[in-house]
């Protein structure tokens, strides 16, 4: 690995980082909207839909190593959901073009809901209890996060390190 | 896939090694952490706020909170006219009760006090066991059998009963009946006729207390007089009759301090205490707060900084001052992860200041069931004994009561208004301190050797 590409992993693990310092900190009072976007989803999605393919498992690591530092939910359960991601996301690109704006908030809002989903699920396998996520919660949750994602997430390739992880197509 | 497919098992189906393993792994979770410090110091005002707030309640707090042990030791005492000639009381704390092992509890006791197996074990004067073992390796502990057991027995006879009437064996728990939520019985084995007794004591409820028929001399003679419950007889569906004990207290989870009673040997005392040692400050160490956990998922926690080398269990309680925050659920190699009171799925044993009722009184086990109204938690209760009888709600001061591993007693959870009648009940508990802003907070680490285990 090229010493800028390595530079450019541990940027990107700097900006994941800061979306989940930011995500929780939006939702320290436990009482934050329902359609508060979920960024550090909507920065990986951005990010895997356009990022190399072999890449990609290291995308969904990096970014579920961020987001364990700052969540109660267990590590394995996070990798587990980021590698999911990047799976459907790595799926999704042989059949769909996933870089235009709709077709990438369009995954984003599913995995922003997805999540809620798998949070339950293993907090009830785990515990045998958790708060049912309602249909609005899970749509409420999918459009902030889509709309974040529509309008941000070209921005979010364009942040510094990004350039050298896209596939060539998408850099200059 | 299959890599997918096995971390999707191991998130549903956790192996505590390996959750042990990955949390140490993600020793770059701390540095991770630190890299977020900037919005940490947005709040640092706040935080010296909180701290200020907690440092000045503290006194009082902790004041009601010994007021509210010494009450529950007082009430744990057994009336003297039960405790034989030559018996002396052994007060214990119930420090565990293992997963698996419903009817049982690890008790501890004062370290220098030798004690047999096979003594009654009492609470007031409710007789709920005897101790069935003493841990040769540690000094001070043991485990108690409970009479919920499937193969305990004891002999019992209803009050008031003439020789060779109202005599039963009790032991083992019987069937929950459905229609009686929260209700728990203990089985009757040879029952002789009891319908045809008078009330012999005008209370208009019968009593089974302890009855042995080993002769004298014997440990499980000690327990003699010592209440177990209401005898309960009906007819049920196909004419048969059914026939139980009903405990007054709640045997299943409401067990949080007991006393032993053993032989008076020597010029030992007649009664050996335990002091808590929920506020002794060796008890605790400090760990400051990385980051809140707070996320969209509906889970609450703290991810805490370590230091290196600190002995941490999983399952301790987490307090900011007098308050219970949480309890820890992975510790890795410099960090811990905590679920919070407002995280889902949360068990705790409480322990209630009940308006108008003189002693405290055992809630048993709530599972928290996340955020509420007005920065309230719901709680999730299940009431096997009523509170002073009647219904309607009483105002109640919650604090943790025993039995739940890593958590003391006697620290401050909130406030609530608590249903008297048994059932499962939903709470919504107003939380001493919501904890949002504390970025320092101590870990139970227990007296001595607990630590250790």
């Amino acid at each position: 690995m090229s010493p800028s590409r390595l530079v450019a992993w541990l940027v990107a693990l700097v900006w994941f980082t800061w979306a989940a310092a930011i995500d929780t900190q939006l939702r320290g009072d436990g009482h934050s909207s329902a359609w508060l976007p979920d960024l550090g989803a909507a920065l990986l999605v951005a990010w895997s839909v356009r990022v190399e393919v072999r890449h990609l498992w290291t995308l969904a690591c990096l970014a579920a190593l961020a987001r364990a530092s700052f969540s109660v939910e267990p590590p394995v359960a996070l990798l587990a959901g980021h590698l999911a991601v990047v799976m459907g996301v790595r799926f999704g690109r042989k059949s769909f073009d996933l870089t235009r704006p709709f077709g990438r908030a369009l995954v984003a809002g599913a995995v922003a809901s997805g999540w809620i989903l798998w949070a339950w699920i293993v907090l009830v396998a785990r515990h045998g209890e958790g708060v049912t996520p309602t249909w609005g919660a899970l749509v409420s949750a999918a459009m902030g996060t889509a709309a974040l994602t529509l309008f941000l997430g070209g921005l979010f390739t364009k942040l510094p390190g990004a350039g050298e992880l896209l596939e060539r197509r998408f850099v200059g | 896939m299959v890599a997918l497919g096995a971390l999707a098992a191991l998130s549903l189906r956790p192996v505590p090694v390996l959750e042990e393993a990955v949390e140490h792994l993600l020793v770059p979770a701390r540095l991770i952490a630190e890299v977020a410090a900037p919005v940490r110091w947005l709040s640092w005002d706040d935080a010296v706020e909180a701290a200020g707030t907690i440092e000045m309640e503290k006194e009082e707090l902790v004041r009601e909170a010994q007021e509210l042990l010494e009450d529950e030791r007082i009430a744990a005492r057994p009336p003297a006219n039960l405790v034989g000639a030559g018996l002396r009381i052994v007060h214990a704390e119930v420090i565990d009760r293992p997963v698996g092992e419903e009817d049982s509890l690890i008790v501890r006791w004062a370290d220098s006090t030798y004690l047999d197996p096979g003594i009654p074990v009492v609470v007031g004067e409710h007789y709920v066991g005897r101790l069935a073992e003493v841990d040769p390796d540690r000094p001070g502990r043991g485990r108690v059998d409970l009479v919920t057991g499937r193969d305990f027995r004891v002999g019992a006879q209803i009050s008031g009963s003439g020789a060779g009437r109202g005599a039963l064996v009790v032991g083992g728990l019987l069937r929950q009946r459905s229609d009686e939520p929260g209700s728990l019985f203990l089985a009757v084995h040879n029952p002789g006729p009891w319908e045809e007794h008078e009330d012999p004591e005008g209370e208009g409820e019968w009593k089974v207390h302890v009855k042995e028929w080993m002769g004298e001399g014997r440990a499980e003679v000690w327990g003699q007089g010592f209440l177990l419950g209401n005898p309960v007889h009906e007819t049920i569906e196909g004419g048969l009759e059914l026939r139980r004990v009903r405990p007054v207290k709640d045997l299943a989870h409401g067990l949080y301090r007991v006393v032993l009673l053993a032989p008076l040997v020597g010029d030992e005392p007649a009664e050996v205490d335990l002091e808590a040692s929920t506020y002794e400050p060796a008890c605790w160490r400090g760990a400051g707060v990385l980051t809140q956990c707070t996320s969209a998922r509906g889970r609450a926690g703290l991810r805490l900084a370590l230091a290196p080398g600190d002995q941490v269990e999983s399952g301790s309680a987490v307090a900011f001052g007098p308050h219970l925050l949480g309890r820890v659920e992975t510790t890795g190699f410099c960090t811990a992860r905590v679920r919070t009171l407002s995280d889902p799925g949360l068990v705790l044993s409480l322990l209630a200041r009940v308006e108008g009722i003189e002693h405290p009184v055992a809630i048993g086990r709530v599972t928290t069931g996340g955020l509420g109204p007005n920065g309230s938690l719901r709680v999730r209760w299940e009431a096997r004994v009523g509170i002073g009888g009647g219904e309607g709600s009483v105002d109640s001061q919650l604090f943790t009561g025993g039995g739940v591993r890593g958590v003391p007693r006697g620290l401050l959870v909130g406030y609530a208004s608590l249903p008297r009648t048994t059932g499962e009940h939903e709470l919504l508990i107003q939380p001493g301190t919501d904890g949002k802003d504390c970025q320092w907070v101590e870990i139970w680490i227990g007296p001595g050797e607990e630590g250790e285990e």
